[in-house]
């Protein structure tokens, strides 16, 4: 297997590769599989972490290039350079370099300290994030991995430890480099306690104020070591209000192991009684980490803990609400808890800044009915200003995690008697079909629905006059409904919408119908007969010039067109479509329309049956614009309690019959 | 040949026999000195009897005579055989005309001249039917007291006498009126060549006391108007016709108007014609688009997609005003220089305003203003069916409901769009640099003489339904206006037939809102506002300044409304 491995490292090293096929080789790969130093993947092996290997292959750079190890870590990392350089020059993008280059760093960062005892505090001050070097994180990286396994005094360790903390640290709310820096120096503080407790001396003597990321690593690490001991420590710093924020950021980590120590931390935590943001902020981390904590039975516990997320997500501060539902967002197995939470937002309208935190802990339910609960409360402070781009995480992760119980949810949004809590139903399922699926139709049985709920949802979903190759897929299933009520007034009104979009409309039928079926070639005979009778309407109205705009307005109609098509290009950024709730109802619009609409660069005027574009007007809406914006708001504020008692009637004799 | 006779060869081929070239043909002859005793059109529905117009006048020899013109046109324009022989054909007439003489004591010694017979027709005598033609010609006319007159005669003495001698004395008349044929029909024309060509045929009048030249004057302004109407027609679209008629016919006022000689009977003679050619121009235009205007959203055009939220409604208030106008005039039709009786009046304008109900009801275009000088149409609507002489009690009911649904349009717009009907013109409502500005919060209110007039008639009408509806809706959001006329400053009347007004007009901005329509009531009518008295309505012409009002879009006067 030796001869093996060194054959391997000799490949590696000519061929520049940390992958290759078994059939290239001349070594046999079975014991080093065995060995764990390589892995079979599909079509090829390839080198794993293994100290076996990082050891082979610093031995054979060793010796190719001729290298002496000594206490000069520069010189170690001038030799480290070298092997990487003999990779990465040759070639670009080499699988698995990465990995087995910090591999050899943390080996030689080991090999050093071990052999010679180096402690690298004046390595660590030479490195600096203004040099652009990436060997910067690389070795804070590997130096933190391995700390707790070096042999280092707290005295030589804090230099390294503050300087690296000064080139890592940023804004950025994820830092991987201060996260490994931070557990580096907890590893180390739970391994050696004693040296911890001098690296916090040393913090509370060399620093004006603590630094809270390191300070709390080190409590934490000194707390894991000695729980109850420790717990005194925590009391006394918590008497100097420097400390309140690195200390609840501690607490928030320890992880308790016992009801009886969850209360403790608790209690010290409350006691603390301060009002600093930086503090408060910090709590919903260590509430959210206590309800998630397996070793914590107590509900009272629990319920203390929501109980105070409660409160933060009152606050009056934004962050501490941003905060706060961050935070909530990872607890695990309380939708209902969690639902009282967010709902609690719904009080007053939502601000802007917060729907990206709710967003994630509506996401976070495990049953998507609580986002639709939440949907409902938002109506009533929000009323038409939903928007369904700003609720699409949870909208595209339920859809997709069930799309039958999703659709359920949406048709009974739909067909709510609230207009506030339809017009949320009609937006996600303009959503939904326009952006979405392009051709969406309900994932639920909507013939399982009550006759009442049925018409409903016809009236509910034509009401705004979406477009026929949205609309008809969703609905076309009422024309088998049990109830000839139903199916006889969903025909109706599709030949009513003939007036809407002609031809779009008959053509969609033909292709949605199974026209092999009697009951679809009457339905389709008798749309058809209305679209003669309307297109007899409109060609005697066509032949006349005086009244065509193409004729008597162009001037007007030419500036128009200009207008508008800088206006819809522009994603509806003029007033037009500002106040337009129609227009909002539509996210993408390709223009043009097919009734008959002169191409600005072509100047052809395409008829209303040659919709060969992505988007139509109804009828209705070019008629009086405003007034179809005007009504539609309406519709939403009307309550529909009342609005179906001649439809219950009907239904009720139609049944006694 | 010259460019300008073959235009007027192409022209006077293409005129069709009834209405066109017996509408030109006596100006023709009225020009080469003929006295007309009876034309075609004045003996509509009578038997003609092979003579479409009568005249007397001196024949090439020097001697007087009476002419009997018969006049082919249109599919008889070119002599064949079939022409010739078919029933009621070219030797029908000219027997006709040959045996039954016509006979007019009331004119003296007309009994007695000689009679000359002149077959006129807008095409050839085709050479195969040549013979045959002389054959009877010779049967008939043994005397050889007969003419021809075919399309190379009457392009020359078309030429010789009116264009000629008028319209085409000078190349730029020439060029213009070539542009203006040219252009006709073309997309986007505003017809600025013809507007041109009268504005110079006004110019070109030097002395008006000449009878000559008056004559020829509007000999030619018919011409024109002729000449356009037929080419409109022959472009089955009559707006070109619509707006160049307009136009002649409202300068040539303005003409007179200047002039003083709105009360000369000869003028009045004159004028009337063109008032006749423009009603006959109406007439046809709305035989062609009424009924289908009246349809249920009638006057909405499907093909012109989300142009129609401006297009619509400017469509149906210039559809509304002409509609109006021509309703007018047409109580003075046939003459167009006296009323008609109570009785038949009455049967008239209850059947207008049906048509108007209709029309309305019809089209939400109507009642949803979108410029502040729509003003113009719902007034005009409004005062046509408040007359209280023939007031109906559903007349009051449609005002009431009509002014209702305005302000609820409005406040609908105002609610979803935040605009206000726009003062100024059509083009600048859809212009870039408006949207722009209408999204910059302006720091006064818009200004508005549409919602003072809708308020102000709501008032006098007292409709409180409307007033208390619609008191919340615009109080303190809009700047109410009333605009008056500087008649002491301008000559008020003529310029209303030359131009859109701004300088000429004043406003009064410190109108508000008051809490009852009560008490808004008493505050107008405490307001002062002129009453001008009209040259225009004392020589007979009254529904010309409605015209006037309509075409420049100049809103009209207080005294037209407040009278009420």
């Amino acid at each position: 297997m030796k001869n093996d491995l060194a054959k391997l490292i000799e490949y590696i090293s000519e061929n520049q590769t940390f992958t290759f096929k078994e059939s290239n080789v001349s070594f046999k790969c079975d014991d080093l599989i065995t060995m764990k130093v390589l892995e079979r993947q599909p079509n090829q092996v390839k080198v794993i972490s293994s100290s076996l290997f990082t050891d082979a292959f610093y031995q054979y750079f060793v010796s190719k290039l001729d290298f002496c190890l000594t206490n000069d870590f520069h010189s170690v990392v001038e030799f480290y350079r070298k092997i990487e350089n003999h990779f990465r020059e040759a070639k670009k993008g080499i699988i698995g370099i990465t990995e087995q280059m910090n591999n050899l760093l943390v080996y030689l960062i080991k090999k050093v300290n071990e052999d010679f005892g180096v402690t690298f505090e004046d390595f660590a001050i030479t490195l600096n994030k203004d040099n652009q070097d990436e060997f910067l994180y690389r070795f804070n990286t590997s130096f933190f991995s391995c700390l707790d396994e070096l042999k280092i005094e707290a005295e030589d360790l804090y230099p390294s430890v503050i300087h690296l903390y000064e080139q890592v640290n940023s804004d950025v709310y994820y830092n991987m480099n201060l996260g490994e820096l931070t557990n580096g120096v907890r590893r180390f503080c739970i391994k050696n306690p004693d040296k911890g407790i001098q690296l916090l001396e040393l913090h509370k003597e060399r620093e004006s104020r603590p630094i809270d990321s390191i300070h709390s690593a080190m409590l934490i690490g000194l707390y894991k070591s000695n729980r109850v001991g420790e717990l005194e420590r925590i009391k006394e710093l918590l008497k100097d209000d420097i400390n309140h924020t690195s200390v609840v950021c501690a607490i928030s980590a320890f992880e308790p192991e016992s009801n009886a120590e969850a209360i403790n931390l608790l209690n010290v935590i409350e006691e603390t009684k301060s009002v600093d943001e930086n503090f408060v902020i910090n709590l919903p981390k260590l509430y959210t980490n206590f309800i998630n904590n397996k070793n914590i039975s107590d509900p009272e516990i629990l319920k203390r803990c929501f109980s105070k997320l409660q409160e933060l997500a009152n606050s009056d501060s934004l962050e501490i609400k941003k905060s706060t539902m961050w935070h909530v967002r990872f607890v695990e197995d309380h939708d209902k808890e969690i639902f009282k939470i967010v709902d609690s937002f719904n009080k007053a309208p939502l601000q802007d800044d917060m729907y990206g935190v709710i967003n994630e802990v509506l996401t976070s339910f495990k049953d998507q009915a609580y986002f639709f609960h939440f949907l409902r409360s938002y109506s009533v402070h929000n009323k038409m200003k939903f928007e369904s781009k700003k609720f699409e995480f949870p909208i595209s992760k339920f859809e997709n995690q069930d799309s039958s119980a999703f659709s359920k949810h949406l048709i009974y949004l739909l067909i709510d008697n609230e207009g506030a809590i339809r017009f949320i139903g009609k937006r996600i399922l303009s959503h939904l079909t326009v952006v979405v699926h392009r051709n969406y139709q309900f994932k639920y049985d909507i013939l399982k629905l009550p006759a009442l709920d049925q018409i409903k949802l016809w009236v509910s979903v034509f009401q705004d006059k979406p477009q026929p190759k949205y609309s008809l897929p969703l609905l076309l299933p009422l024309r088998k409904s049990s109830s000839s009520i139903v199916v006889e007034s969903f025909i109706y009104k599709l030949e009513e919408l003939i007036e809407s979009y002609s031809s779009a409309l008959l053509s969609v039928l033909q292709e949605q119908l199974n026209l092999n079926e009697e009951d679809d070639k009457t339905l389709l005979a008798r749309v058809n007969s209305k679209y003669e009778e309307f297109s007899e309407y409109w060609d005697k109205k066509v032949a006349i010039k005086e009244l065509n705009p193409l004729y008597v307005q162009s001037k007007i109609y030419e500036i128009y067109e200009e207008q508008y098509h800088e206006n819809i290009s522009s994603s509806f950024e003029d007033s037009i479509a500002e106040n337009s709730p129609f227009l909002n109802h539509m996210t993408t619009i390709t223009l043009a329309k097919g009734g008959g609409w002169k191409h600005k660069k072509e100047g052809k005027v395409s008829q209303l049956s040659s919709v060969g574009t992505s988007f139509q007007f109804p009828r209705d809406y070019n008629l009086a614009p405003e007034r179809f914006d005007f009504n539609i708001r309406v519709t939403y504020v009307e309550n529909w309690e009342n609005e179906f008692t001649e439809w219950e009637a009907a239904l009720s004799s139609s049944e006694n019959i | 040949m010259g460019s300008s006779t073959i235009i007027i060869r192409e022209y006077l081929e293409s005129l069709k026999e009834d209405g066109e070239l017996d509408y030109l043909f006596p100006i023709l002859l009225n020009l080469m000195g003929f006295r007309i005793i009876t034309t075609a059109r004045e003996s509509k529905g009578q038997p003609q009897y092979g003579k479409d117009i009568i005249a007397t006048g001196r024949d090439d020899d020097g001697v007087k005579k009476r002419f009997y013109f018969e006049l082919k046109g249109h599919s008889d324009k070119d002599i064949n055989d079939t022409v010739l022989n078919k029933k009621d054909g070219i030797i029908d007439s000219l027997k006709a005309s040959r045996y039954t003489p016509y006979v007019d004591s009331s004119i003296p010694g007309f009994n007695e001249l000689p009679i000359k017979y002149v077959l006129v027709h807008n095409g050839i005598l085709k050479s195969n039917t040549r013979a045959t033609f002389n054959g009877i010609v010779q049967e008939l006319f043994p005397n050889g007291n007969f003419d021809r007159w075919d399309i190379y005669r009457l392009s020359d003495l078309f030429n010789d006498h009116l264009f000629s001698e008028y319209l085409f004395t000078d190349d730029q008349s020439l060029r213009l009126f070539k542009k203006t044929l040219a252009l006709l029909d073309a997309p986007q024309y505003d017809y600025k060549h013809f507007k041109a060509l009268v504005d110079l045929q006004i110019e070109k009048i030097e002395d008006i006391r000449k009878g000559r030249a008056f004559n020829k004057f509007f000999a030619t302004q018919n011409l024109l108007a002729s000449v356009v109407l037929h080419y409109s027609k022959d472009n089955d679209n009559l707006e070109a016709a619509k707006q160049c008629l307009t136009y002649l016919l409202l300068k040539t006022w303005a003409w007179i108007l200047t002039n003083g000689l709105e009360e000369k009977a000869g003028v009045k003679i004159a004028f009337s014609k063109l008032v006749s050619i423009h009603f006959q121009m109406l007439d046809l235009f709305f035989r062609r688009t009424l009924k289908v205007a009246s349809l249920k959203n009638g006057l909405f055009a499907e093909q012109g997609g989300p142009f129609e939220e401006v297009g619509y409604p400017l469509r149906s208030f210039e559809f509304l005003n002409y509609l109006i106008y021509f309703f007018e005039v047409r109580l003075y039709f046939p003459s167009f220089r006296v009323e008609p009786n109570k009785t038949k009046k009455k049967l008239l304008r209850n059947k207008q305003k049906d048509l108007l109900i209709l029309l309305i009801e019809n089209n939400d275009g109507c009642k949803r203003p979108i410029l502040d000088n729509h003003s113009i149409a719902i007034l005009n609507v409004v005062l046509f069916f408040l007359r209280d002489d023939d007031l109906r009690d559903e007349d009051l009911q449609f005002v009431g409901e009509y002014l209702f649904d305005i302000l609820d349009n409005i406040l609908v717009i105002k609610t979803v769009r935040d605009r206000f009907p726009h003062v100024g013109g059509e083009m600048d409502l859809v212009k870039k640099e408006r949207i722009k500005k209408s999204r910059r919060k302006e720091k006064n209110l818009p200004p508005t003489l549409l919602i003072t007039i809708l308020f102000e008639l709501v008032s006098r009408l007292k409709f409180d339904h409307a007033y208390n509806s619609f008191y919340e809706g615009f109080r303190g959001k809009v700047n109410l206006q009333t605009a008056h006329p500087r008649s002491s400053d301008f000559d008020i009347e003529q310029l209303l037939f030359e131009k859109h007004f701004h300088d000429e007009f004043y406003v009064e901005t410190d109108i508000t809102l008051k809490a009852t329509l009560k008490e808004f009531k008493e505050d107008i009518e405490e307001r002062h506002f002129e009453s001008i008295e009209y040259r225009t309505d004392k020589a007979g012409y009254p529904f010309l300044r409605k015209l006037a009002h309509i075409y420049y879009k100049n809103e009209l006067f207080v005294d037209e409304w407040r009278r009420i």
